[in-house]
Formats: C-alpha cells, sequence, structure tokens
C-alpha cells in the first residue's frame, strides 16, 4: 500500500531505520502488563521486603527492627530444614510427575474415541481444590480407617504420616494425583501439534513405536517439558494447603516446608517480621532455581515458529 | 494409516483410571451416607453405601452446613 502510494504521487518515501520493522510494538504496548505486574508483584514484594525488618504482631504499627529478624531466622535450624525440604520435595515432585505427565498426555493426544472419555475422567483432579483433595486423602490413608488399615502387608503399622519418609511418601503421591493431569493437558496439546509428517518419515526409517516416542515425540515437546518444569518447581516451592491438612508439618518438624514455616511464624506464632523474611528467603530459592532451569535448558535462547506480536 | 493396539499403554491407562476413579467414587459415596454411616463404615465401604441417603447434600445446600 505505501509503495503504490509512492508510485502514484510520485513522492520518495523515507527509509526506515534499520533494525526496525513494521508492525513491532513500542513501549506503549508493554505499559498495561508493566502496571499490572508492578502493582500485583513488585509492590507486594517491596513490602514484605519492608516488613522483614520490623517487629509486627499484627494489631499496632510495625516497629523498626534492623537485621534482628534475618539474624533470627537464619538461627533457626528449622529455616534451613524446611529450605531443604521444600527443595527436596519439588524435586521429587517434577521427577515423578514429568515422566507420567507425558505418558498420560502423549497417550491422550491419540485420536481414539475412547481416549476422550477417558482423558476426561483423569482431568476431574484437576477441578478439585486442594484443600477438598487433601480432605479426602487424609480420610483414605487415616491409619485407622483408612486404606493403610485395611492393607497392613504393604503399610507396616499403616500410619503413614508417622515418619518422614512416608509423610513426604504422601505428599508427592498427593500432588503428583492432583497435578499430573494439569501437565498431561500441556503434553497433549504440544503432542497434538507434532507434525504427522515425522512420524511418516520415522516409519519409513524403520522406526517403531518406542524409538517414534524418544526420537520424535520427546524432542518435540521439548519446549513444554520446560513450561511444565517450570510451573512445577513454582507449584512445588510454594505448595501450602497440603502440609497443612495432611501433615501439618509433622511428624515434628520434619514436613515443615518454607511456606508452612512461613505461616507457622506469621500467623501462628504472630510474628510477621520474621513470617516475611522467611517468605522472602523463598522468593529468592525459587527465583535461583528457575534461572537455573531457564539457563540449563537453553529456554532462553529457543525461538519459536510464530514470534507473536 | 492405521494404527496397532498399544496394549501397555491401555493397561497403564486403565490403572491410572483406579487411581484416579477410587478416591472419587470414595468422596461421592460419602455425600450419600449419614455421618454415623461414615463414622461407622470409614471411607472404604465398597461397594456402595447402605442405606443412601440426601441429608448430607440437602443440609449443604440449605445452609452450608452438614451438622
Amino acid at each position: 500500500m505505501v509503495s503504490l502510494t509512492a508510485t502514484v504521487t510520485g513522492k520518495r518515501q523515507t527509509r526506515r531505520p534499520a533494525g526496525r520493522s513494521i508492525g513491532r510494538p513500542g513501549l506503549a504496548w508493554a505499559l498495561p502488563a508493566t502496571i499490572f505486574f508492578a502493582l500485583f508483584a513488585i509492590v507486594p514484594l517491596v513490602l514484605v521486603a519492608v516488613l522483614s525488618f520490623t517487629n509486627w504482631s499484627g494489631l499496632g504499627s510495625p516497629e523498626y527492627a534492623g537485621f534482628d529478624n534475618w539474624v533470627k531466622v537464619f538461627q533457626d535450624p528449622v529455616m534451613i530444614k524446611s529450605l531443604w525440604l521444600s527443595v527436596l520435595l519439588t524435586v521429587l515432585g517434577v521427577v515423578v510427575q514429568t515422566p507420567l505427565s507425558i505418558l498420560l498426555g502423549v497417550w491422550a493426544a491419540g485420536p481414539e474415541r475412547n481416549r476422550a472419555v477417558l482423558s476426561a475422567i483423569f482431568f476431574v483432579p484437576l477441578l478439585l481444590s486442594a484443600t477438598a483433595v487433601s480432605v479426602l486423602w487424609r480420610a483414605l490413608l487415616d491409619p485407622n480407617f483408612g486404606v493403610p488399615s485395611q492393607a497392613r502387608w504393604l503399610f507396616g503399622d499403616g500410619n503413614l504420616f508417622g515418619t518422614q519418609t512416608a509423610a513426604i511418601g504422601v505428599l508427592v503421591f498427593v500432588s503428583t494425583w492432583q497435578f499430573t493431569p494439569f501437565h498431561a493437558l500441556i503434553y497433549q496439546g504440544a503432542a497434538r501439534a507434532v507434525p504427522q509428517v515425522l512420524y511418516q518419515a520415522a516409519e519409513i526409517d524403520g522406526a517403531g513405536t518406542v524409538r517414534q516416542f524418544f526420537h520424535v515425540t520427546l524432542p518435540q515437546l521439548r519446549n513444554s517439558i520446560i513450561t511444565s518444569m517450570i510451573l512445577m518447581i513454582v507449584g512445588g516451592l510454594t505448595t501450602f494447603d497440603t502440609v497443612l491438612i495432611l501433615t501439618q508439618g509433622g511428624p515434628g518438624t520434619d514436613t515443615t516446608i518454607s511456606a508452612y514455616y512461613m505461616y507457622d511464624k506469621a500467623f501462628k506464632g504472630f510474628d510477621f517480621g520474621a513470617g516475611a523474611a522467611v517468605a522472602l528467603m523463598l522468593v529468592v530459592v525459587a527465583t535461583v532455581i528457575s534461572l537455573v532451569v531457564v539457563r540449563v535448558s537453553g529456554y532462553d535462547k529457543m525461538t519459536g515458529t510464530k514470534e507473536g506480536l | 494409516m492405521r494404527r496397532r493396539p498399544n496394549y501397555l499403554a491401555g493397561l497403564g491407562a486403565l490403572l491410572w483410571l483406579g487411581l484416579v476413579g477410587t478416591p472419587l467414587y470414595v468422596m461421592l459415596g460419602a455425600t450419600v451416607q449419614s455421618r454415623a454411616d461414615y463414622s461407622a463404615g470409614g471411607p472404604l465401604s465398597f461397594p456402595v453405601p447402605s442405606p443412601w441417603t440426601t441429608t448430607s447434600r440437602t443440609s449443604a445446600t440449605a445452609s452450608g452446613s452438614t451438622s
């Protein structure tokens, strides 16, 4: 249209500066998202940072306390233990959920009608709140009335909340039960987007189902795997309600993950300054882990076939 | 192109169906039992809770409480 107008009017068009393409969004386009992010992420984060340098019980006005809360929190052995437990739960969650959700998602991506029906049932746990799921599993795993009481040969004394290993196992299992469908949904969409011609080429080359999965499907799911892993990491580090209902941080402090420790400090101990310090530590750990995943996986250098706006 | 059935994947899907379906069944079963029956039988009162009652549902719908 521009060249046509130029031809008709006979005027020379000024050339655009090098590197600027037509339709590339300017700074104004980023303004709504920036305002939204600043208002709902940066401002609360700054307020929490300020709160971590004060003493506040929830009543009256916060009083400046310098680094007292930080020193107090780092001198508490439960703090370091809680960070370690958060990372452990997150890693276990990623290790267990990733292969399961990939298999489930790839299977659900098939065109058969029975898969569509079963997929709909598989995704039901996703519709339930974490609280409902935790209450349900608390009842099912109850040592006196639940499954362990009926299967002593498998569960021993049946108290799955009595030892650290068993309690962590329960937490990983319940979050896997609830969140695997969500990640499977991501992989289902990604698997359906894999070009059919790749499978046809692999079949001509003599590749069977297993080889096609490892050499065609998995590489094509790479972007989705990293996206899903980052979501799992963030979700794992911020898990709270499941721990609150299933183990309440116990036995002792053996499942007191950072989010629960923060709640314990702030809302049970009414020490909001220390709670804010724990919250900030959690933000730092989550950011570092996410950055490492993005860097190691090369996610920051990936380019899509469509760049969007 | 005709696809060969993947029996292993089918078996895995059935196992997952059991893992997902059983707790959901237990949850639905609990909603049609009275509090006394649930306390007596526990969450594992298979195959179907008896006698059925809609007390919990009507009570929850009416007042948001099951007491």
